[in-house]
């Protein structure tokens, strides 16, 4: 292998190196780091508390609990009332 | 021939409560929300285990008519109000805190300690002296009531869930479901065979007060009579929820307990008056011939004694809040104890109901060894190994330092608590 052919060798290595590190320093893999970071803050963070207690795919839930309440203690209030007058 | 529960409680109490604490010492995973919940279970087994000794077992050695008296009683409720904080601190935290400011939660907790306090010192101080001064509690009564409406929400949530686990959102929402019918059972359980009643009972809507002598006695009925309805309602709730659990999931164990309390209150109250035994009426020797007064020992006072201290023990077990791992052997004693202390109880109290000798228990116990029973019961107890326990993230604070916060507030008000008893009972502050 003649100088010119080493140093060509060289140079190509150098270029493949830098592509490997630019492809390193790239905005994918930061958005890859990125996103795993985000996930795992995301996931020790408590969840949204109107998804947790107010499930989207039972909106009933809520709604019957309410029902149950008013009609419990509105039957309850409206005999208090009617002992205490 | 005569007998009492409170004893087997009070050694229930104190038996989980050394269990907590010392498995509790040890260093291991465990999150911050599970060692906040192991700490409020003890402030609870505190409470339970004051009371029972001196509102049941030894009341007539403690109250002796002296000045300390007023201190003692003060504490005790004291105690009570720790151990109810305790457990709404849980409802917010365990398995997922429904706060993300710390800043907010110590608010939160000073505000109510500080109530609480207040309501001491209006309680025993000097405002009983007063022309318009009227007997109430407020934050005594209203506090457990919040708590149990949140209990029955989340609880209600968990029972009529069709799928269960199916994502990390319906997953926790079955953790927190969970942890919430256990507290409900522990905290309403007891009079929910008394209550069944509710609707027919006249008692739930006698007045206290006098109507139109002052506003303050409106105000304590209505605290007074929301919080008697918060004992009844979650049992209706739950037995709603239980018959649709049944349905969806097929799980008798869960709906079956629940629907099994409202089968016995209903027996409770057509059969046997529907009259309750409390911490004083379960350390009271009763006439164990009575079939009535059996049962209603074996409904009201059970729960109240026995069941309380063995709910903890579910409770700190399935939630994580200590790891039986650190020390098997002792976790196997804890079991095997429970179970015997339990059964023993149990099989006295039905002794003139189905003609049975209580020594019967001591077989009970054998088949406890030789079957290794308590192994099955501890390993059924211990949470899933795919269940998430995540140590999650809080704002202005992070959640080790919480735990030990939260513990020195109650230490703190619980010390100036008994400073004020004593400076009411030395009448310094007339």
């Amino acid at each position: 292998m003649t100088e010119e052919e080493i140093e060509e060798t060289e140079e190509k290595a150098e270029e493949t190196e830098t592509e490997d590190i630019s492809e390193k320093d790239d905005s994918p893999s930061s958005v890859v780091v990125g996103s795993i970071e985000d996930t795992k803050s995301t996931e020790l963070d408590p969840l949204d508390l109107k998804d947790y207690l107010f499930p989207k795919e039972r909106p009933w839930v809520w709604k019957s609990f309410a029902v149950m309440f008013v009609l419990f203690f509105g039957y309850y209030f409206i005999k208090y009332k009617e002992t205490i007058s | 021939m005569v007998e009492n529960i409170s004893i087997v409680s009070i050694i229930l109490d104190i038996m989980v409560l050394l269990f907590i604490l010392y498995l509790g010492q040890k260093k291991d995973d465990r999150t911050w929300t599970q060692k906040l919940g192991a700490t409020m279970m003890c402030w609870f087994l505190l409470c339970h285990l004051a009371m029972n000794i001196a509102y049941g077992q030894f009341y007539a050695q403690i109250f002796l008519g002296e000045w300390y008296d007023t201190v003692l009683h003060m504490v005790l409720e004291t105690l009570w109000k720790a151990a109810i904080v305790g457990f709404i601190v849980t409802t917010l935290s365990t398995p997922m805190p429904l706060f993300k400011n710390v800043k907010n939660y110590k608010i939160g907790v000073i505000f109510g300690l500080s109530f609480a306090l207040l309501e001491s010192y209006y309680t025993w101080g000097p405002p009983t002296g007063e022309d318009w001064f009227v007997y109430f509690w407020p934050f005594w009564s209203l506090a457990p009531a919040v708590l149990m409406v949140m209990l029955s929400y989340l609880a209600w949530n968990y029972l009529t869930s069709p799928e269960g686990a199916g994502d990390r959102t319906e997953a926790l929402t079955d953790r927190a479901g969970l942890f919430a019918v256990m507290a409900l059972i522990l905290w309403g359980g007891k009079n929910w065979f008394d209550w069944v009643g509710f609707f027919k009972s006249s008692e739930f809507f006698y007045s206290n007060g006098t109507p139109g002598t002052s506003t303050l006695y409106l105000v304590a009925d209505l605290i007074g009579k929301f919080e008697t309805g918060m004992i009844v309602l979650p049992m209706f709730v739950l037995s709603v929820g239980s018959v649709i659990y049944l349905r969806n999931r097929g799980s008798v164990l869960l709906g079956g307990t629940i629907l099994g309390f409202l089968i016995l209150g209903f027996i409770h109250f057509w059969f046997f008056s529907g009259e309750s035994q409390d911490y004083n009426s379960t350390a009271r020797f009763f006439n164990e011939e009575d079939i009535r007064e059996s049962f209603i020992l074996l409904t009201h006072g059970t729960m109240q004694s026995l069941a309380r201290p063995l709910i903890i023990l579910f409770l700190v077990v399935r939630f994580g809040m200590v790891q039986t791992e650190h020390a098997p052997d002792l976790s196997r004693a804890m079991m095997i104890m429970s179970l015997a202390g339990a059964m023993s109880v149990i099989t006295e109290i039905l002794q003139p109901m189905l003609g049975i000798s209580q020594l019967i228990s001591g077989f009970f116990l054998g088949a406890i060894l030789a079957f290794e029973i308590e192994r099955k019961v501890m390993k059924a107890m211990q949470p899933p190994d795919d269940e998430e326990n995540t140590d999650w993230v809080l704002i202005n604070g992070e959640g080790i330092g919480l735990v030990k916060w939260t513990n020195t507030a109650f230490g703190m008000y619980i010390f100036a608590t008994i400073i004020l008893g004593i400076l009411i009972a030395k009448e310094v502050i007339v």
